[in-house]
């Protein structure tokens, strides 16, 4: 009975030095986690900023193309995505949607995807370079 | 000073969360004051958003934000000055004597305390923009507000594609939306702070319910591993509404819990307001408000009494109402059902290969739960093995209601599960996790409050 009451008593000690430990095992990784001088999303956001300065409309659907669109372009699937995630946040209100079929298109293309895209579409867009490999392309033909 | 002005934007709806639940619920024993100042932080805070979307639709402008709050708490204070002699809040009716073990634990959960403020503001500082589901989801609903002003219902156009879940119930976006028209700027330190709140308010209203079913020492036993979880102190500043339906469903249980206990309508009004909100939070919450019933449906057959249905339904019905309302005439269709047809849900439903899957990944979770280095499963485990459950005999049917609302959510998330039709590896990766921690708290709170108390143990 008296070695019950003790384990008892050592478990209650034991799950209030856990519950420090852990506290500050997380406190000690946070600081390796990442850095508080750079902010990838803040840094996505500016960007596209000269892009949005550029578009001569404040609402409304926008293409997006990337280097998923692009035929036998090297990428890798979750970095696309989070890359058209965090794209269409920087873009909000404009409705970001995948494919070349709006008026206004916003890239974000490795220059070689960029290249093997413009090949076969030229004089049909009017396009626009920014830094950080983003591109802004006007549909000249809107009847297709 | 931008961190300040984020938590400093929110205080009004905090505050008078807390003095209406006063006025509902009287009474100022400490346990039962911490309770009201828990509940009142996500109380305050949803009565707030599901207000401002109402101004949103009826007048579609965004600038009502801080008066909706300021009405709040004026409506607070006049009715704690006029009632103060009947129910005061100070000074409290109890005085509050800490025995040495008592102190003890509650040194260390002080230094947790610290500790986790500490993680907290780490945490924050370095993700501003919180983590991927605030981009994806909460602040990018809450720039379509912000940015499209009086166009703010672009906000739910069908054309957005579905990984941006512009189903999701507003409960979040629109207080960050909110926070940023009365700031004047997109600051990203409310949304953290929005968060921050919903953390103090779980920590608040767990302990407070454990002291006001059990003891002190029991209160802060549940508040030491609750913190000493880290998730916890992590999911704060990642601006989701996981913490947010953690908060609901730990409010929701509790109520129904001290409904069990007190009897009191009210409490249950009250449940069912937060069952309302934790479905205004996130589409879970509409599992959960099934969930809920069931639970009501039960307490109603035990008690012999069906009218504790009528204090329920009157709760749930202003969010209730206002969910509605959003679903029917504003967002789009649903992922999980949007295609859904009846031949692959046969086919998902008979596939053995999906139970398995699934079935391994929650234990594996659950197991790991909570991004710490040890289980905090095997050692709660453990621990109520050798220090035994002490369930009270008239709180029975509390606990069975509660575990019934959890047992519930739990099957129907694996239902879900089967029948995704998204890549199941990668749902369950993404998600399992986030929906485990939603229940938590409330397991912790049904947890210690069935538990022997840690005064018992020492007495011995």
């Amino acid at each position: 009975m008296q070695i019950r009451l003790r384990v008892q008593q050592l478990l209650i000690g034991l799950i209030v030095l856990l519950s420090l430990y852990s506290s500050v095992s997380y406190l000690i990784w946070t600081q390796s986690a990442g850095t508080i001088a750079f902010d990838q999303v803040a840094d996505w956001d500016a960007r596209f900023t000269p892009v949005k300065e550029t578009l001569p409309i404040q609402r409304g659907a926008l293409g997006y193309i990337a280097d998923w669109d692009i035929p036998n372009a090297d990428f890798d699937p979750s970095d696309q995505d989070a890359e058209y995630i965090l794209t269409q946040y920087a873009f909000a209100p404009f409705i970001l949607i995948r494919g070349a079929d709006q008026e206004w298109i916003v890239g974000s293309l490795s220059p070689r995807a960029y290249e093997a895209w413009i090949q076969i579409r030229v004089g049909k867009y009017k396009d626009y370079k920014f830094k950080g490999s983003v591109y802004l392309f006007h549909r000249l033909d809107l009847t297709k | 000073m931008s961190i300040l002005l984020g938590f400093l934007v929110y205080l009004p709806s905090v505050l008078a969360g807390g003095l209406l639940i006063h006025q509902l619920w009287h009474g100022n024993q400490p346990a039962r004051l911490l309770i009201k100042f828990g509940l009142g932080a996500g109380l305050g805070l949803g009565l707030t958003s599901l207000l401002y979307f109402l101004e949103l639709l009826i007048f579609n402008v965004q600038s009502g934000f801080l008066f909706i709050q300021l009405g709040l708490l004026a409506l607070g204070l006049a009715l704690a000055w006029k009632n103060r002699k009947q129910n005061p809040i100070f000074p409290f009716s109890e005085k509050i004597t800490l025995t040495r073990l008592q102190k003890l634990l509650l040194s260390a959960f002080g230094i947790l305390v610290f500790i986790s403020i500490g993680s907290y503001f780490v945490h924050a500082l370095m993700n501003p923009h919180g983590g991927f589901d605030a981009w994806m989801i909460y602040n990018r609903t809450a720039r379509f507000f912000y940015r499209g002003q009086t166009e703010w219902l672009t906000a739910f156009s069908p054309q957005i594609y579905w990984q941006f879940h512009a189903d999701y119930p507003l409960f979040l976006s629109l207080n960050v939306a909110g926070a940023w028209n009365t700031l004047g700027a997109e600051s990203m330190r409310a949304a953290q702070a929005h968060g921050a709140y919903m953390l103090i308010g779980i920590v608040c209203l767990l302990m407070g319910a454990v002291a006001f079913t059990r003891t002190t020492g029991q209160s802060l036993l549940a508040g030491l591993v609750l913190l000493g979880t880290p998730v916890f102190v992590y999911e704060g500043p990642r601006e989701a509404a996981d913490l947010t339906l953690s908060f609901f469903v730990l409010a929701t249980v509790v109520l129904i819990f001290l409904y069990q206990r007190k009897q009191k309508p009210i409490l249950l009004a009250l449940a069912g307001f937060a069952s309302g909100l934790a479905a205004w939070t996130k589409n879970e919450g509409l599992l959960f408000i099934f969930a809920v019933c069931l639970a009501c449906a039960f307490i109603a057959f035990r008690l012999r009494n069906l009218k504790v249905i009528i204090p329920f339904g009157l709760g749930i019905a202003f969010p209730g109402a206002v969910l509605l309302y959003f679903k029917i005439f504003l967002a789009p269709a649903n992922d999980l059902f949007a295609n859904a047809s009846q031949t692959s849900l046969l086919q998902m439903l008979t596939d053995t290969n999906r139970y398995r899957l699934i079935f391994s990944e929650f234990i594996d979770h659950i197991i790991w739960f909570g991004r710490s280095h040890v289980s905090i499963l095997a050692i709660l485990l453990i621990y109520m093995l050798i220090v035994k459950l002490a369930p009270r005999a008239s709180d029975h049917t509390g606990y069975l209601a509660c575990a019934l609302i959890l047992a519930v959510q739990f099957f129907g998330y694996f239902a879900i599960y089967l029948v995704t039709p998204h890549d199941l590896d990668w749902h369950l990766r993404t998600s399992l996790g986030r929906l485990i921690m939603q229940l938590y708290p409330a397991a912790l709170f049904l947890f210690f409050a069935s538990l022997t108390d840690p005064e018992t143990v020492f007495a011995k």
